[in-house]
């Protein structure tokens, strides 16, 4: 029973997807299932938060783990590692720093845990055991904006 | 009021003493007692009461049920273990002439080695100026960095028993032709951490080791556009989220770089910092505490795996190295033959 649903980024693409697949984002999850009672072949989703070139990752990663079980909830007080992820995950988030926070805050706006974890994972990855200087240049923009913030 | 000399015997749970009933612990802990034993058991028993941790004199605000007091103890921000192990760490501010000036008694071979534009690893650390006579200048110091109990163990086993013992000649390997003034230094051991390779940094702010990831793909590198994203662009939850991956150190560092992000850090302290107190001298000359003091230890992740690389060193040695005395002939000479009986 393969349902196909459409998804339209903010660029106004339309990306066909099995429902299947898009359900590993809770956002969407609950847009199936509450306001479409269930029924829901053919419908159009639009998502006004995400680009298409950031979508269109999205929905490989989303098809490269569609078969991962659902992960369990953790209790918010132990300590993060920065365990191994695959080898699949590591080529495929060899991007540019734009393309990366983009995913990251994909992943945030359509609930995708496993996504999440990859993607803050990789980011932490790149910060950790840097100088303050480094970090400053290559991760922060000089704007004025937060010069005042206590 | 009647005594309780039969309670003060009695633990049976499904006592049908009259006088004083048996109840149930009303926090929902589910123990069953005589009435008159409950304060007691809430004060001092009770596994669903919440209490303060019994570091809260020493800085530590958690409050938590009774029955998670142990696993907190484990991770618990005044729970701080200081480093008295060797590590020779040099001053940044301690000038080259300095240096220089005393190592000079102990001739030539010591002068050398504090070649100024050395940036191995090594030279980062002071020297250990080694048996010398009467003479000697102590410069070996003391870690003197606080950990917090859980990160000990690891810091003890990644920097005094990995890196420090291995440091000279081991991790890092100076060109044998030094003496004639090679300054090539190359690292032959480096860790491996999640399965990429990584390198050990030393930082002269924080007079602490840490560990870097080394790309292959290294796009975060060199300037980026105006317009591109930042870090600080993120929502503050993702920023945070993010900020509870890194290590000790790194979040040492990151907390340096704004005002935003260090306050973001300020954030993680409770959770991954330590507090100890700070005090100062009251009127009558007795020591008070005049406040708490948070900060991040200088811990990083634990390396299990090293990886051995000599083939930058042989091929300097062999190939690059310009200091090597070589005699070179340019006409066939003979050599030395073995005299054989005729």
């Amino acid at each position: 029973m393969s349902n196909m649903i459409y998804l339209q980024s903010s660029d106004g693409d339309i990306f066909e997807t099995d429902a299947q697949i898009a359900k590993c984002s809770g956002t969407i999850r609950f847009m199936l299932e509450d306001c479409y009672m269930g029924e829901y072949e053919g419908v159009l989703i639009p998502l006004p938060n995400v680009n298409s070139a950031i979508l269109r990752k999205v929905l490989k990663w989303a098809d490269h783990h569609k078969d991962d079980p659902v992960p369990i909830e953790d209790d918010g007080h132990s300590v993060k590692q920065v365990s191994v992820f695959s080898s699949w995950d590591a080529e495929f988030l060899e991007v540019d720093q734009g393309t990366l926070f983009g995913l990251v805050q994909a992943a945030n706006y359509l609930d995708i845990q496993g996504l999440l974890d990859v993607t803050c994972k990789t980011v932490a990855n790149k910060i950790s055991g840097k100088t303050a200087d480094d970090i400053r240049n290559t991760l922060t923009t000089n704007q004025n904006k937060f010069q005042d913030f206590i | 009021m009647h005594s309780h000399s039969h309670c003060d015997n009695c633990f049976k749970i499904n006592c049908a003493h009259a006088s004083c009933e048996v109840i149930q612990c009303r926090s929902g802990c589910e123990h069953r007692m005589h009435e008159c034993k409950l304060q007691d058991h809430l004060d001092v028993l009770c596994p669903r009461v919440r209490v303060p941790c019994i570091n809260s004199e020493f800085g530590c605000n958690f409050v938590m049920f009774r029955k998670d007091l142990r696993a907190h103890l484990e991770r618990c921000a005044a729970s701080v273990v200081t480093c008295r192990n060797l590590g020779c760490f040099m001053k940044k501010n301690l000038s080259v002439q300095k240096v220089e000036m005393r190592v000079s008694k102990f001739g030539d071979y010591f002068k050398q080695q504090t070649i100024k534009d050395d940036s191995s690893l090594s030279a980062s650390f002071q020297l250990n100026c080694g048996d010398n006579g009467s003479k000697q200048i102590e410069t070996r110091q003391v870690c003197d960095s606080d950990f917090r109990r859980d990160e000990y163990c690891s810091h003890y086993r990644n920097v005094h028993c990995d890196i420090i013992n291995s440091l000279n000649g081991w991790m890092e390997k100076h060109c044998p032709n030094k003496q004639y003034g090679c300054s090539f230094s190359s690292r032959q051991m480096e860790p491996i951490f999640n399965n990429s390779k990584t390198r050990i940094v030393f930082s002269n702010v924080n007079k602490a080791f840490g560990l870097i990831g080394v790309d292959v793909h290294n796009t975060f590198n060199g300037d980026h556009m105006d317009n591109e994203i930042s870090l600080t662009d993120l929502p503050v939850e993702l920023i945070s989220y993010i900020l509870s991956y890194l290590d000790s150190f790194s979040l040492n560092n990151i907390s340096l770089t704004n005002k935003f992000l260090r306050s973001l850090c300020s954030s993680l302290l409770e959770r991954r910092g330590l507090v100890s107190l700070m005090w100062k001298k009251n009127d009558t000359m007795n020591w008070t505490v005049s406040g708490h003091r948070w900060k991040f230890s200088h811990h990083f992740s634990l390396v299990e795996k090293w990886q051995f690389d000599n083939r930058e060193f042989l091929n300097h040695f062999s190939n690059d190295c310009k200091h090597f005395d070589k005699l070179i002939h340019k006409e066939p000479f003979r050599l030395i033959v073995a005299s054989t009986k005729n």
